[in-house]
């Protein structure tokens, strides 16, 4: 299946990437764990890291447009999905989102946004033209908008958002118009404050109003954001040391393993350790970037387009969240946070765009 | 698979969103310096605040002393019970565990809580103690804190001189007297406690915690330990504090005896007194109601603070007055035929019948009025002042106590400007036999004692005798540096011998104050008897017919011996009646208790000097 000559164009750059940032995220998920009750948690996180690789891999054994021929497929079950967490899901944590398996629990909100990359990636590489119309827009934008919406009632407006960027990256990649680009700025503004009176739970407004101002009530909403930035701050330049931070380990800092992981790296690692995360992160983007410049066709490029587009966003607004410039939200930050389905999510991700990297000279 | 196949159009887009990811990390980057370079000092001091705790060790206060070294003021252990976070399961669960004071404010106590430790209850029981120690873990947030408290031995004896400690009030949280004091501090409040505050507080040690979110201490991070006050020795004799506080029983009172040569007090005592162990904990809101309506005042220091007319004891001053501006000689024989007709009014002597042909020296000892009338008719009244004033009336003796008073000498000016009146001929008669305006305390008479014995020598009556340093670095003591020249009273000697022959007489001759006499010592003194109200008031009816509120205070003011006396005593008794009757006895005792101490203390040194020799 995998010939000699496929085998060595495997993108190791990337890959050694996706290893370096995965294992400082165990490094620190340790640290972060120590003084809590979980202090093992980094054993489970690697054994999801090596089923993530076997996953990551099978994805690459295959050719892409083989998968991508399932694109249909794979849509309608992950939507069958989202419809019966909708209805019938056992609540956990106050949402639907996750699906219980025999082994375990899975969240079909993190292989939804895959399909939909998968699903936008083969629709798009069907429009031939240099820009989209206003019917391709929108039948693009149903078919991304019905998982986004199911997804939304979970509630997990994290997954939802992050959907709604994929949608609108890839749309701007394939090419908007300007009057119809005008025009959905114009439906977004009209939309904000319908959401936000109708759509919103109290609890998500309050996390933006503390956002707006932290001191309204440090101790409540806002306290995950004031003690966030102090971890961060309280770092300085070179860190406090590892297994050293005061606010992780003493446990003022909240999700110190999972969505404030970076915050444990900017109080333990410092200035230092924060811009190696960030290059380390950038680096795989842009190398992502190229894999999509040398594609051998449009869905490649939109297939990798479409996965990276969602891992900058969920990595930059974690990092922004961690800084206190963006609002709270359960994003984890991708490659390093403890959690199954996010990384599994992601090194699958990586596997359509190395399989593409793999593949851009055959044919 | 795709026909059309142009990538290029996509290729250029994705150089845009090249740049634009390279923007946003770089943006990150920039956001981050911000936190960890620019302002990472003031988030550590935050990330500092959130996880290190500081709790305050309280100082031991030095000990007070007497001037044999026994024990007026010393500490006990003690323990209070403290809440460091606000959670109001805890203190719920406390409420039942140990009894809190039934108007204990629990939302004031959460409230303070989340700010840093707050105090729930003061000196609790032991097993109460107990209780709380053995359900830590049920009790998150709840401490036991081990607290020296003051402890006073000698309980009300040596109330009015040490005074007592409290928790520092808000008014006086940073005021300069009490500089560098921590809240719920205890300093002191009145007496020898609050003057040498300074040196006895010590320093207050610190344990600073490492505390998790939950506030559970993880361990410690560093450890002051408290600093001991210093010590502080006084001049005063436990055992005459204890006589004269004896003497006094069931009666109101001041007593002040000191020694003339320096000014060192030896007893001095209020009645009735207080127990300032009482004030040591929470004085609880009754206690302390109880304490100031008392209708007997006992928190006021009467020696320092009370003021009385000095009556008879006030012809000394008088009689001064007129020998030195040579209006009278020690010998000027004056008769007394019972009272005297002066400016339209009739003037009483003390003795109905009359003393006879008097001379100054018999007039003092005898206590005659009309001698002192007839004084007081060829002085004027600003003379009288200027002898009083020179003999430290009318202003406080500067003691080492505090809220001392100055009394009060009269003159037309002092009525002009208190009651807008002219003065009266006839008021100068009155102040002549210490009546009338004049106010003294018992404290200056004892001073006024001394400097007559000591023929003009006048010291600044102190406590203080010295300091013990301990743990503490020394503070400079504000009064540590006492007055080296005693000022002098200037009278001619031969007024000095007829002022001390007449108090002799007193005692020991044909006196009012044989009460006083003592077998063996050469007791020299002088009563008082000072009316509460005007004459026309109390009718023709004996004194002691009358209502308590109206009788007579009694005085009696002395020294011992003779020559070169080493003891000056002034005893005030309120309403108690004849000055000769009640107030002499009592000074008699205290004086007695004093020369017999001193022949014990020299067989004592006899002895050991025997032992040493053999």
């Amino acid at each position: 299946m995998l010939e000699r000559q496929l085998w060595r164009s495997i993108d190791w750059v990337t890959i050694l990437g996706l290893f370096v940032a995965a294992g400082f995220g165990l490094l620190v998920i340790y640290s972060a764990s120590q003084s809590g009750p979980t202090p093992e948690l980094y054993k489970a996180q690697i054994a999801r890291f090596v089923i993530g690789l076997s996953l990551m891999f099978v994805v690459m054994l295959f050719d892409y447009h083989t998968i991508v021929d399932r694109a249909e497929l794979l849509y309608v079950v992950i939507v069958g999905l989202l419809i019966y967490l909708v209805l019938f899901g056992g609540l956990r944590a106050g949402t639907n989102r996750w699906l219980e398996l025999g082994f375990g629990t899975f969240q079909p909100g993190e292989l939804a946004k895959i399909t939909v990359v998968v699903f936008l990636a083969k629709y798009f590489s069907g429009v031939r033209k240099d820009q989209l119309g206003t019917s391709e827009v929108l039948i693009a934008g149903l078919f991304a908008g019905v998982p986004l919406i199911l997804i939304a009632l979970q509630p997990d407006l994290g997954t939802a958002a992050t959907i709604g960027i994929v949608f609108t990256a890839m749309a701007l990649l394939a090419g908007v118009r300007t009057k119809l680009l005008l025009f959905g700025v114009f439906v977004v503004v009209l939309t904000v404050p319908l959401v936000w009176n109708f759509a919103l739970r109290d609890y998500q407004k309050e996390r933006v109003y503390s956002f707006l101002d932290p001191a309204r009530d440090p101790l409540g909403a806002g306290y995950q954001s004031i003690q966030s930035m102090i971890a961060v701050g309280a770092g300085g330049f070179v860190g406090q040391g590892w297994l050293e931070g005061t606010q992780s380990q003493l446990q003022f800092l909240p999700t110190p393993h999972t969505d404030f992981i970076f915050a444990v790296v900017g109080e333990e690692f410092g200035f230092v350790g924060v811009v190696t995360v960030i290059i380390l992160y950038l680096v795989i983007a842009l190398r992502s970037l190229e894999t999509a410049r040398r594609a051998r066709d449009r869905l490649g490029i939109y297939l990798v387009f479409g996965v990276l587009s969602m891992f900058v966003f969920q990595a930059l607004y974690n990092l922004s969240m961690v800084a206190g410039l963006v609002p709270i939200k359960g994003f984890p930050l991708p490659l390093m946070s403890y959690g199954g389905s996010s990384l599994l999510a992601t090194l699958v991700g990586f596997g359509l765009i190395l399989n593409v990297r793999m593949r851009c000279f055959v044919n | 698979m795709n026909i059309y196949d142009d990538l290029r159009p996509l290729q250029r887009r994705l150089v845009w969103w090249r740049a634009l990811f390279i923007l946003l990390f770089a943006g990150l980057v920039l956001r981050y310096w911000q936190l960890q370079v620019v302002r990472s000092a003031a988030y550590a001091r935050q990330a500092q605040a959130n996880h290190v705790r500081p709790v305050s060790e309280a100082a031991p206060r030095g000990l007070i002393l007497d001037r044999h070294g026994r024990i007026i003021a010393e500490n006990r252990p003690s323990f209070n019970l403290t809440l460091e976070e606000g959670r109001p399961e805890t203190l719920r669960a406390l409420d039942g565990l140990v009894a809190l004071p039934a108007d204990a404010d629990f939302e004031a106590h959460l409230r303070r809580a989340r700010l840093g430790p707050a105090l729930v209850k003061e000196d609790l029981p032991i097993e109460e103690v107990a209780k709380v120690e053995a359900r830590q873990l049920e009790l998150p947030g709840a401490r036991i804190q081990f607290v020296p408290r003051r402890y006073y031995p000698a309980g009300s004896l040596s109330a009015h001189i040490v005074g007592h400690v409290g928790r520092l009030s808000e008014q006086q949280l940073g005021s300069d007297e009490f500089a560098g004091t921590e809240r719920n501090d205890y300093v002191g409040q009145s007496g020898i406690e609050r003057i040498y505050n300074r040196p006895l507080m010590g320093k207050n040690g610190v344990r600073r915690f490492v505390v998790n979110s939950r506030g559970r201490r993880e361990r410690v991070l560093e450890q002051v330990p408290p600093l001991w006050g210093e010590s502080v020795q006084l001049s005063i004799d436990l055992d005459l504090q204890r006589v004269a506080t004896e003497a006094f029983t069931d009666k109101a009172g001041a007593v002040v005896a000191l020694d003339p040569r320096n000014g060192q007090v030896l007893a001095l005592g209020s009645f009735p007194a207080y127990d300032p162990n009482r004030f040591s904990g929470a004085i609880d809101g009754e206690a302390w109601r109880v304490l100031t309506n008392d209708p007997q005042f006992p928190l006021t220091n009467r020696a320092t603070q009370g003021r009385y007319a000095p009556g008879s004891t006030f012809k000394l001053v008088v009689a001064a007055a007129a020998l030195e501006e040579g209006l009278v000689t020690p010998e000027t024989k004056m008769s007394c035929k019972g009272w005297v007709r002066l400016y339209g009014n009739v003037f009483h002597c003390n003795r109905a019948g009359g003393h006879g042909s008097v001379d100054l020296v018999e007039a003092l000892a005898q206590s005659c009025n009309s001698y002192s009338f007839r004084l007081g008719q060829k002085l004027q009244i600003e003379t009288i002042a200027h002898y009083a004033r020179l003999f430290g009336l009318g202003t406080p003796t500067g003691i080492d106590l505090p809220h001392e008073v100055s009394g009060l000498v009269p003159d037309p000016e002092w009525k002009k400007r208190a009651r807008n009146e002219p003065w009266y001929a006839g008021e100068t008669i009155s102040v002549a036999v210490g009546q009338g305006a004049v106010l003294v305390t018992a404290l200056q008479m004892a001073q006024l004692a001394a400097t007559i014995g000591s023929s003009g020598d006048v010291h600044r009556p102190t406590l203080f005798l010295r300091r013990l340093p301990a743990g503490a670095a020394p503070e400079p003591y504000t009064r540590m540096v006492l007055d080296p020249a005693a000022r002098h009273v200037g009278l001619r000697d031969g007024h000095w011998r007829a002022l001390q022959e007449g108090m002799f007489q007193a005692v020991n001759g044909v006196g009012t104050a044989r009460r006083a006499r003592i077998r063996g010592i050469d007791v020299s003194g002088k009563t008082g008897t000072s009316q509460v109200a005007s004459r026309a008031r109390l009718a023709a009816s004996g004194d002691a017919d009358r209502p308590e509120h109206l009788r007579t205070h009694a005085w009696f003011i002395g020294y011992a011996p003779r020559v070169n006396p080493e003891i000056a005593i002034a005893v005030l008794v309120e309403h108690g009646g004849r000055g000769g009757r009640v107030a002499a006895p009592i000074a008699q005792q205290v004086l007695k208790a004093y020369f017999d101490g001193k022949l014990e203390q020299r067989d004592q040194r006899a002895r050991e000097t025997t032992v040493a020799l053999h």
